[in-house]
């Protein structure tokens, strides 16, 4: 077994962990917060990508938008990923198996590059963007989030056979001693 | 295989929906882009707004016609389309009403902490939808 996966399951069998996965009530909660965060934070997000690519808010400079919401971008973020990790640690191994789960981080991790990549021509900049600069930046910035949003919508949709593979795990287990 | 692809629109069409009316909430409440009129950033919103609105009823109705009786059978879905209206009804009257030259700024504070735990209520009634178990 690998590393991560014995981490997952280690994970998924805390007391707290496993308690949220089978209330009824306080999991719905942390998911409607988690979209909640979507829909009010995200739309900074969709904000800001929109005057990037010049369709909102065109009297102001690109750099004024970006600063401007910088920070509920960021509270926001801190929100809708607290959440994130209390459900994924609640199903780790279940997830470990999602592929939909897998692709969302890796999403989530190119996002993490294209801030890196664009930060000093677009997001931290001293002058307001090149404009080409700048729509490439919002493009790829709400194609990147429509790609995290669809992911997150799949993980639901997978269920991994787990007693299965705990039955095969048990097998090749007993095999060996 | 349909299912999901419309929940994704139904999704996209809330953080739009949602997301641009919690902006001008944001700027009611002080937090965003004070230098800003909230009337002018309001219509910066307004638009987006629209195109949410259109995009989540039109996903909604869809998804909501996969099987009519689960839903309207189901206490979640009551309440989400309560609130709904009562959301609708309050942006396109009171909190409009707060952007225009007159209205006080406590008065504003106070209809964008109602919008947004409106706008709330809706998303959560979504999300209850699937925990709730209606009548069999």
């Amino acid at each position: 077994m690998t590393p991560l996966l014995t981490f997952a399951q280690w994970v998924q069998f805390t007391d707290w962990a496993a308690a949220l996965r089978y209330s009824a009530i306080v999991y719905p909660v942390v998911l409607t917060l988690h979209l909640v965060g979507i829909a009010f934070f995200g739309g900074m997000v969709v904000f800001t990508d929109l005057r990037l690519l010049g369709l909102t808010m065109r009297r102001l400079p690109v750099s004024r938008v970006i600063a401007a919401l910088r920070i509920p971008k960021h509270i926001g973020f801190a929100i809708v990923a607290g959440c994130g990790i209390l459900m994924a640690s609640s199903k780790a191994e279940e997830y470990y198996y999602n592929p939909f789960f897998w692709a969302k981080m890796s999403l989530l991790a190119l996002i993490a590059v294209h801030g890196l990549a664009f930060r000093r021509s677009v997001y931290r900049g001293q002058l307001d963007p090149a404009p080409s600069q700048a729509k490439l930046a919002g493009a790829l910035s709400l194609l990147l989030w429509t790609g995290v949003m669809i992911c997150g919508r799949g993980i639901g949709y997978v269920e991994p056979p787990l007693e299965k593979l705990h039955a095969l795990i048990w097998q090749w287990f007993s095999h060996l001693t | 295989m349909i299912f999901p692809v419309l929940e994704c629109f139904h999704i996209l069409g809330f953080i739009l929906l949602a997301g641009s009316i919690a902006l001008v909430d944001f700027r009611l409440l002080g937090a965003v882009m004070r230098d800003q009129g909230t009337a002018e950033l309001s219509g910066d919103a307004a638009p987006w707004t629209l195109i949410g609105l259109a995009l989540v009823l039109t996903s909604g109705a869809l998804l909501f016609s996969s099987d009519p009786d689960h839903y309207y059978l189901n206490v979640a879905f009551q309440f989400k389309m309560g609130a709904l209206l009562l959301a609708l009804a309050f942006h396109y009257t009171i909190h409009s009403r707060m952007l225009k030259p007159g209205a006080t700024a406590g008065a504003g504070k106070l209809a964008a902490c109602l919008s947004l735990a409106l706008w709330a209520s809706v998303i959560g009634g979504g999300i209850f939808i699937g925990f709730v178990n209606g009548p069999q």
